[in-house]
């Protein structure tokens, strides 16, 4: 418990760094979005599609600095040497890239707002919604921040989009209420596959992916 | 830590086979020219690389490494690597916690240090932790001559604590090692 504390601590100061860029990313995109859409019609569903879509690019630009500390300083060998868990590295990182992804959404969701002409509610079933989205998208994104590092972080987009289209499909149907409770079931199985698969294939490809050259 | 036949090969390189027991506590030398594997032996007993024949036998618990790869981020200070180094590696502090001359930098940035400050401060912090296991791949090099003893001492001290000792280096110093291997 004590290794997996240490873990979070580094995970959540490195979280201030990425999180804040994330944060900052989303402001000229959602002002971008304004303009596009004061000069067109403005479409339907336009606050909630602009929401939503916004979260993802801002959740990539989280996700894929994962991991970034150890990448940046070449620094992963003390978790062989000193025999830390992979799943302790794991699910902390993970962990911190829920609760990263929960604030980006939240600000975004005041950004969405200020620059929307019909606010989005902020209720009980969004904050549900909120929170199962980005526990979909963290591990799997953490996974991938993994696997595409060293020259190929340029691959984490193409991969990691199209990967959790599903995801972004059920968060825009539940925020418009389009068969909410059936899209909430399919979230709920990525969730389970999604964690546990990306899990297993960290456990299995973090001390190849990881060793020294 | 025992090696039986240890080998490992990588493209045109090739290590071994080797045989060696670093189980006993004391201080162990690996001898060698440059680019004889000194370092890849180091990195094969941190788990860092894997054997590619032959038998290794490796203790379950944390292992102190200096001088095979970066140990910490360089944008952290000492005192954050300190209290990173005692709860991930789960291990009591043998004695103080930063060795005198070391005092003054522990809460700047290791990115301000100069590299030898930098290797003070590191060696501090795993020496002052109770680790089984030593692996320093040429990790007093950079120690001018007035803090290299000081550091020679610690790890005698801690060899006749029951710590293993294991370290590669061009000149000798005080360390005098009960086994040296030869590459």
């Amino acid at each position: 418990m004590k290794k997996f504390y240490a873990l979070f601590c580094k995970d959540f100061s490195q979280l201030r760094d990425s999180g804040l860029s994330a944060l900052f990313f989303g402001i000229p995109i959602f002002f971008l979005f304004s303009m596009a859409a004061d000069f067109f019609d403005r479409p339907m569903n336009y606050e909630s599609l602009s929401f939503w879509v916004v979260f993802f690019i801002g959740q990539t630009s989280l996700l894929y600095r994962s991991f970034s500390l150890e990448q940046r300083f070449q620094c992963f060998h003390v978790y062989s040497a000193w025999g830390v868990p992979n799943s302790s590295i794991f699910w902390s990182q993970t962990l911190c890239n829920w609760l990263g992804g929960i604030l980006l959404g939240l600000f975004y969701l005041l950004l969405a707002n200020l620059f929307g002409k019909t606010p989005l509610s902020f209720n009980l079933d969004f904050l549900i919604c909120l929170l199962a989205v980005s526990l979909a998208m963290a591990p799997l994104g953490t996974l991938l921040s993994l696997l595409l590092q060293v020259e190929r972080e340029f691959l984490f987009g193409l991969f990691f989009l199209p990967a959790s289209i599903p995801v972004f499909l059920a968060a825009l149907s539940i925020t418009e209420g389009q068969n909410p409770s059936t899209w909430m079931y399919i979230l709920f199985i990525f969730i389970l596959i999604s964690g546990g698969l990306s899990s297993f294939l960290f456990e299995f490809f973090f001390d190849e992916l990881t060793q020294s050259h | 830590m025992i090696g039986r036949h240890l080998e490992f090969c990588r493209n045109q390189f090739r290590l071994g086979p080797l045989d060696f027991d670093f189980s006993a506590p004391g201080i162990y030398r690996v001898l060698g020219a440059n680019g004889s594997g000194k370092s890849t032996l180091l990195k094969l007993l941190s788990r860092r690389l894997n054997k590619s024949a032959g038998e290794l036998l490796l203790p379950s618990g944390p292992i102190a490494t200096l001088g095979i790869e970066p140990l910490f981020p360089l944008s952290w200070t000492g005192h954050q690597a300190l209290l990173w180094t005692q709860k991930l590696t789960a291990r009591s502090l043998r004695r103080q916690d930063f060795l005198g001359p070391t005092r003054k930098y522990q809460e700047r940035r290791f990115l301000e240090l100069s590299t030898g400050q930098r290797r003070q401060v590191e060696l501090s912090i795993l020496l002052s932790h109770d680790f089984e296991f030593y692996l320093l791949d040429e990790a007093l090099e950079c120690l001018d001559s007035e803090q290299r003893p000081l550091y020679e001492n610690h790890l005698l001290y801690c060899a006749s604590e029951g710590a293993r000792v294991i370290f590669t280096s061009h000149h000798q110093g005080q360390l005098s090692p009960q086994e040296s291997l030869s590459l």
